[in-house]
């Protein structure tokens, strides 16, 4: 039994692959972040390895094994932290000429060894040449499964060599009722499948991880009193989430990122689409905020929004970006401040 | 499915994947590169046979591949002077990857010096059993620049019985002087036309069935990458069988030709927003492909533009499809439509496939004109601070259409810069622009006389000259759409009065906001 939610069409290929006898020694799991590239991979491994009846049994041994991460055939390859739990921005090629050695040999207890190569858009350009040769005629049994979320970041001659698989956004309900299932109250997970994106992966992380929610209604809260705010607050704002973003810079492009959301929703709302909001708990509050922003403030709003996640990509500095986005914010009842777009 | 099944799949897997099994094996074989095996199989003829090849050109193009078959070709114990014969122990052995005397070398792992040198020792020891030692160097723009000098000596000078096949996708990396060693080969992109046939001749080989049409859009897919096309075939008969339609590759590709895009096209069109909201988020829920949605709602809004212009022949449309948008055409006027093609196929939904928000950003601004205030932005734009006006001609193209009747000092001043910087180069010696830019300003309109503050008399006498009075009122009513003549008085400096668009700068309120006071004004 593959356990693995909305993923029907990508089981189906592996499953294919698995009874046609006619399994790939190199895949691309492609599709956005918690989506389910991970829990696919390792269900693959576990199909791979089964030592029961229906693979993927869940109940065997091997299967057990992979599952707790303890299998010595399988192993996941990614981004290694360094002291002080940085992590490293690159997968090095060192890391790779590890698998290649590890490849070479034969399995220890299963059938096939996996290597499940994370993030893989984060291979430095020589830990991916390197891997070249090895994933386009790997020994026998071996079998690597590539995620990742930004297809457009690896070398084409990578992509190549593998058999592409998307997993798609999972649609809402299925992920509302899995929630349901969790004991989830409907209400949230109401909101919560709408909030993931058709991520069931983030879906489940966010109900059991306390922070998430919590969070995330914080940066809410404070986007929306931005447009009241004067200068002075704004770039006190600023300056938060700039000494936030040296200790933690994902946290900052997810406020951003969930600032955008915001904007998106009054958009969404003024434009006449208010069903399709993202904030489900929000509606009241979108709803008067749209009447009081203009259709100009709302495009400003999105477009400095986007110029800011890219600039941060780019590695401008932190607290100019986030200090000039405050300049461009609109202000609630006032002209278009700063630069026109 | 029985576990022990499991046994023979995994054991088979590795000759499995349609691009390793059907590996040409022989020139004859190879698809697309005539240019290559036809220079090959006559260099092989006449026994002339270079001793170092660069073999360049993008993915899945046959490099590898046709390095491993010139390796059997000069090797082959029954030929040895063309096409390898694949049955002699030596081209067996060398399709099995087990010669001894065929060394393929992986630069992008062996990258460093040290490998390198290695290599070159080896090189000096004579082949075992093969007539020739072929070292098959792939990615060789990956050797480091220690490694590719050390390499550089043994092209150089090699023995008589050493052949190198050095391939690379990328071979602006590659050192010159390599280079010019070796005899180069530029693999090209195939043509669709190559890759179908292949394709066909592999849907025999493994008893499938494909509609022509199918094997056209995988070919397509693939752009001009025999192993991507293989991939892509192997994948579907994998998941369909050996049966496949049109359709089921359409499926598995992501390639909806959903309805909904000529519905949201209607809806941008006729500026209707909240119906265009609506369809793109159902899209985007219903787990449609976002960037194939995309293409095809611009392909559609292209055709529209077309049959709008005139140019229905333009595009291949049956003619229901035409009549359709003939009608949807006739509901907008031409500048609409083409601003609608033009935001939307700006768009780059590949940073971010599964947000909606560039399509909806995209239908809000073309849908509502008249609360648009400009174009909207590369974000690189709002990266930098905004450009100063170095075209004034392409100022006043949009400048003269909303001159205002009587404008006052204030105007004038705030396109002064425009009208020196389009100054530029002009004068006997080219420096009319620096003469007005230091020393002089407006200080007074009167009718339609603008009168000239200059600080010394030596430059108000150099622009009293009729030839430069000339230049300067041809210039300024170029830029202010309106003819003024000049006048030109003697102010003494010290007495300017603060420039009030320098005032009116938005970081220069925001910073008066957080309690800074303007102290003075100097122009740059």
């Amino acid at each position: 039994m593959w356990r693995i939610v909305g993923q029907d069409r990508a089981v189906a290929q592996l499953q294919a692959a698995l009874e046609r006898q006619a399994v790939a020694h190199a895949y691309l799991l492609v599709g956005p972040p918690q989506v389910g590239k991970m829990t696919l991979a390792l269900n693959f491994a576990q199909a791979l390895n089964c030592e029961g009846t229906v693979p993927p049994c869940q109940e065997c041994p091997a299967c057990g094994r992979i599952a707790s991460s303890q299998h010595p055939d399988v192993l996941v390859v990614g981004l290694l932290t360094e002291n002080g739990n940085r992590p490293r921005k690159e997968i090095g090629i060192d890391q790779i000429r590890e698998v290649q050695h590890l490849a070479s040999l034969p399995p220890f207890q299963g059938r096939s060894k996996v290597f499940i190569i994370e993030a893989a858009e984060r291979l430095s350009q020589e830990a991916a040449n390197c891997l070249l040769k090895t994933l386009e005629e790997p020994p026998p049994r071996v079998v690597f499964a590539l995620l990742t979320s930004q297809e457009q970041l690896l070398p084409p001659t990578i992509l190549s060599r593998c058999h592409r698989i998307e997993l798609a956004p999972v649609p809402e309900g299925t992920i509302q009722a899995l929630l349901a299932q969790r004991g989830t109250a409907p209400e949230l997970a109401r909101l919560v499948a709408r909030l993931s994106r058709g991520c069931p992966g983030w879906a489940v992380s966010a109900t059991e991880v306390g922070d998430i929610l919590e969070e995330r209604n914080r940066s809410l809260d404070a986007w929306l009193r931005l447009g009241g705010h004067d200068i002075g607050e704004r770039f006190a704002y600023a300056a938060h989430l700039a000494a936030q973003f040296d200790r933690d810079r994902s946290a900052v492009e997810a406020a951003l990122k969930l600032g955008q959301g915001w904007w998106q929703d009054l958009l969404l709302v003024k434009g006449g689409a208010a069903e399709h909001i993202t904030n489900l708990d929000q509606a009241a509050t979108l709803a008067q905020e749209a009447a009081v922003y203009t259709w100009p403030q709302i495009r400003k709003a999105l477009y400095s929004l986007e110029a800011a996640r890219r600039q941060l990509e780019l590695n401008a500095n932190p607290r100019l970006v986030l200090e000039v986005l405050m300049l461009n914010l609109p202000r609630k009842g006032g002209e278009v401040a700063g630069a026109t777009p | 499915m029985q576990a022990e099944d499991y046994r023979f799949i995994i054991e088979a897997m590795g000759s499995q994947v349609f691009y390793r099994k059907w590996r040409p094996q022989t020139l004859a074989e190879v698809v697309g590169q005539e240019h290559v095996t036809q220079t090959l199989r006559h260099a092989l003829e006449r026994g002339k046979v270079a001793h170092a090849y660069l073999f360049c050109g993008p993915r899945g193009t046959g490099k590898t591949s046709i390095g491993r078959i010139l390796a059997k070709a000069v090797n082959c114990l029954e030929n040895g002077r063309g096409e390898p014969c694949n049955s002699c122990d030596m081209c067996l052995a060398i399709t099995e990857g087990r010669a001894l005397d065929v060394i393929e070398v992986d630069a992008a792992s062996n990258r460093g010096i040290d490998e390198i040198r290695d290599l070159r020792e080896r090189v000096n020891y004579a082949p075992s059993s093969a007539r020739y030692k072929v070292y098959i160097v792939d990615e060789v723009h990956m050797l480091t620049e220690p490694a590719s000098n050390a390499l550089l000596k043994t092209l150089e000078e090699p023995p008589p019985y050493i052949i190198f096949v050095l391939a690379t996708t990328e071979p602006h990396k590659v050192l010159p002087t390599i280079m010019s060693r070796c005899q180069r080969f530029d693999f090209r992109r195939l043509p669709q036309a190559a890759v179908v046939s292949r394709l066909e001749r592999i849907c025999h080989l493994e008893d499938i069935a494909v509609e022509p049409e199918a094997l056209r859009l995988i070919t397509k897919m693939a752009s001009g990458s025999l192993r991507d096309a293989e991939n892509i075939l192997e994948q579907l008969a994998t998941y369909y069988g050996r049966e496949i339609e049109l359709n089921q590759v359409r499926n598995l590709l992501g390639l909806s030709g959903d309805l909904r895009a000529k519905e949201l096209a209607r809806h941008i069109v006729m500026g209707d927003v909240s119906a265009g909201l609506a369809i793109i988020n159902r899209v985007a829920s219903d787990g449609v492909d976002l960037r194939q949605f995309h293409r095809e709602l611009v392909e559609y809004l292209r055709e529209l533009l077309l049959v709008k212009a005139g140019s229905p022949e333009a595009v291949e449309l049956t003619p229901e499809e035409l009549e359709e948008l003939r009608q949807l055409a006739a509901q907008a006027p031409l500048k609409k439509i083409a601003e609608a093609v033009r935001r939307f196929s700006g768009l780059d939904l590949r940073l971010d496939a599964s947000s909606t928000l560039p399509l909806e950003l995209a239908l809000v601004e073309c849908a509502a004109p008249e609360e648009t205030t400009a174009a909207p932005p590369e974000t690189e734009a709002i990266a930098q601070p905004a450009p100063a006006p170095e075209e004034p001609a392409q100022g006043e193209m949009v400048e003269a259409a909303v001159a205002p009747a009587s404008p006052d000092l204030e105007y004038i001043r705030s396109r002064w810069r425009e009208v020196i910087e389009g100054l530029r180069g002009a004068g006997s010696r080219g420096n009319l622009d620096a003469l007005l830019r230091s020393a002089c300003e407006p200080v007074a309109v009167e009718g339609n006389t603008l009168v000239l503050g200059f600080y010394y008399q030596f430059h108000k006498e150099k622009i009293e000259d009729p030839k430069y009075t000339h230049l300067v009122e041809t210039k300024i009513s170029q830029v202010l759409g309106t003819p003024y003549k000049i006048s030109c008085v003697l102010t003494p400096k010290g007495k300017k009065a603060p420039n009030q668009s320098a005032v009116k700068g938005h970081l220069v309120r925001a910073a008066q906001e957080m309690g800074a006071r303007i102290i003075n004004v100097e122009e740059l």
